[in-house]
């Protein structure tokens, strides 16, 4: 559960990362008050991702946090460039 | 101007020493990446140990057992006493032949000995991925040379992206230039999976340092090498043991309730070791006890900032506590580092193919870049199918499946230069071994399924992993060879 928890709020940020970059990853644009929301969430998801991380004791929840984070930009990554392709 | 520069010399930096230790890195993470699962390679190359899940081992076993390690020990050899754990559930009698631990596996709940296959198991990568086979001191030291040259390689990478670094972060462009998408794919998994590299590359280096810096006379360590210790051959020397239950007992309270992994068994005295699966600190604390009374002689536990940050190191890299969920997050972080690293080496031809692709040092480092790339899985696939078809009852037959392994393995490569020096298309000499790989690992789940259909139903978690892992680079191989196939066409 911690890790599929981090997982999600990796996928969430990453995914906001490349939305707040629309040209950069030829994503169509959003509205302003949309980005001011995905800033917001880009700074709090991996927050909770490391708190969630780290019930799983100090050394295994960093080891979860850094992980998922690697495998939810993996996700995040082919589902940009489809959603770009398209 | 001057940023420009350096951004150059460190592409230079980045593609040639990336290109020549990446050839050999490849090699040590894909095994190591294997390593994740070396016990549970090894249950699966051994199918005829029944599943005993939390088998407690019993007196009779263990007494049993330590008979049995006095009884080699009279013969010379150094064995000692591995106890069971979550991860195995049997007894087992090691002892270092070289290259890795091996001897018997016992019954934890009657000591009697389990007529097991031989095989080199999952513990061949594991010495693969630290040593590349080359001993204690010249592969443990080449491999440090290659960990640091990854880190060299890394580092320059960074400097190189460094401004693309957190915009770029998920880019990834498939339907552009081919040379763009495989550098896009390169960065991806790079950037990605940077921290679990630099970790993984920094504690290796760290682990073995030793070997690089040693803080003893070189000449020290070859005579040690050279002449391994070998315990007195007098049966009169060995003090009998006692029930070793209540020492268990003693050492699990004095070790403040962590598990008992291993003993140590000495003439005089016996030393019960703290398990490397109790914390993220791998320690060699241990309580020695005298023999043949049992008496406690004293507990060794080592502190201190120094100490601690060296068991971490030892504990991150060698990922013993790590629960099945975690154990899985290394083994698909190493795949996706090994492809970063595999990538980059694709990459490295694709940029010179135009200018220098007629060159016959090209086609070598091209035909060595399939070796490695595509050679080494049909090499693993080939090890593992050499388990099955190997009779069960061949004698040396652990040593015969490293041979099956090397054989293949140098096959692909000379296959490999064949075909970049002798075609006219390279791409075929990857797209056969794909092929292969394809083959090989597809056909793995059938050749499991006719064999022992026992094994499948106790270890069903196990089998069902590493069938469907074989299958899936299976299936994966294909479809790049379709590809490729599609865009020679």
């Amino acid at each position: 559960m911690t890790i599929l928890i981090s997982l999600l709020s990796w996928t969430i940020t990453l995914s906001c990362h490349a939305w707040l970059q629309p040209a950069r990853y030829h994503l169509p644009p959003v509205s302003r008050t949309i980005q001011v929301a995905m800033r917001i969430v880009r700074v709090i998801a991996p927050m909770l991702a490391l708190g969630v991380a780290l019930t799983a004791g100090p050394v295994a929840g960093v080891l979860v946090w850094c992980a998922t984070f690697s495998i939810a930009g993996m996700a995040v990554a082919i589902v940009v460039e489809r959603l770009a392709h398209h | 101007m001057t940023r420009e520069t350096l951004r150059t010399r460190m592409g230079w930096l980045h593609a040639w020493v990336g290109f020549v230790c990446g050839l050999a890195l490849v090699c040590i993470f894909t095994t190591g990446t294997l390593a994740v699962f070396d016990t549970e390679i090894t249950r699966w190359m051994q199918p005829e140990i029944p599943a005993l899940a939390n088998a407690q081992p019993t007196d009779i076993a263990l007494d049993r057992a330590s008979r049995m390690v006095r009884d080699q020990q009279a013969r010379g050899m150094p064995a000692f006493l591995v106890l069971p754990s979550a991860r195995s559930s049997v007894l087992e009698i090691l002892h270092y032949d070289g290259h890795e631990f091996v001897g018997d596996i016992l019954d934890p709940r009657t000591g009697a000995t389990i007529p097991a296959r031989a095989t080199a198991g999952g513990k061949f990568f594991y010495d693969f991925h630290y040593s590349l086979r080359g001993g204690g001191v010249i592969g443990v030291g080449l491999v440090n040379v290659l960990g640091t040259g990854l880190l060299v390689a890394v580092g320059a990478g960074i400097v190189i992206h460094l401004r693309a670094l957190l915009p770029d972060l998920v880019m990834l462009r498939l339907s552009v230039s081919r040379i763009r998408s495989w550098l896009d794919a390169h960065l991806l998994a790079g950037v990605l999976f940077l921290p679990f590299t630099v970790m993984m590359g920094y504690t290796g280096v760290l682990v073995h340092a030793d070997r690089i810096l040693p803080a003893t006379p070189l000449a020290t360590i070859f005579r040690h090498d050279a002449a391994p210790a070998r315990l007195p051959a007098s049966p009169l020397a060995l003090s009998p043991v006692p029930p070793l239950r209540p020492l268990l007992e003693t050492a699990r309270l004095r070790l403040g309730g962590r598990d008992c992994g291993f003993i140590l068994f000495s003439p005089d005295r016996l030393g019960i070791f703290a398990s490397d699966a109790s914390g993220p600190f791998m320690t060699r604390d241990h309580v020695d006890f005298g023999l043949p009374d049992g008496r406690v002689l004293g507990t060794t536990v080592t502190r201190g900032p120094v100490a601690t940050t060296l068991q971490l190191m030892h504990g991150l890299h060698y990922a013993r506590f790590l629960p099945l969920s975690l154990r899985w997050l290394y083994f698909v972080s190493g795949l996706c580092s090994t492809a970063a690293i595999a990538s980059g080496m694709v990459l490295f031809l694709m940029k010179r193919r135009r200018k220098s692709g007629h060159r016959a040092a090209f086609r070598i480092a091209e035909g060595l870049c399939i070796a490695t790339i595509t050679g080494l899985p049909v090499g693993i696939l080939s090890f593992l199918w050499g388990n099955r078809l190997l009779p069960a009852t061949l004698t040396g037959r652990e040593m015969l499946e490293i041979d099956v392994f090397f054989f293949i393995w140098a096959v692909c490569g000379l296959h490999g230069i064949i075909r970049s020096c002798c075609t006219t298309s390279p791409l075929s000499g990857w797209r056969e071994q794909l092929v292969a790989t394809a083959a090989l690992g597809c056909g793995l789940p059938l050749l499991d399924a006719v064999g022992d259909a026992t094994a499948w139903r106790q270890w069903s978690g196990i089998h069902a992993g590493i069938d469907g892992m074989g299958a899936l680079f299976g299936v994966v191989a294909a479809c790049v060879a379709r590809r490729m196939k599609d865009r020679a066409a």
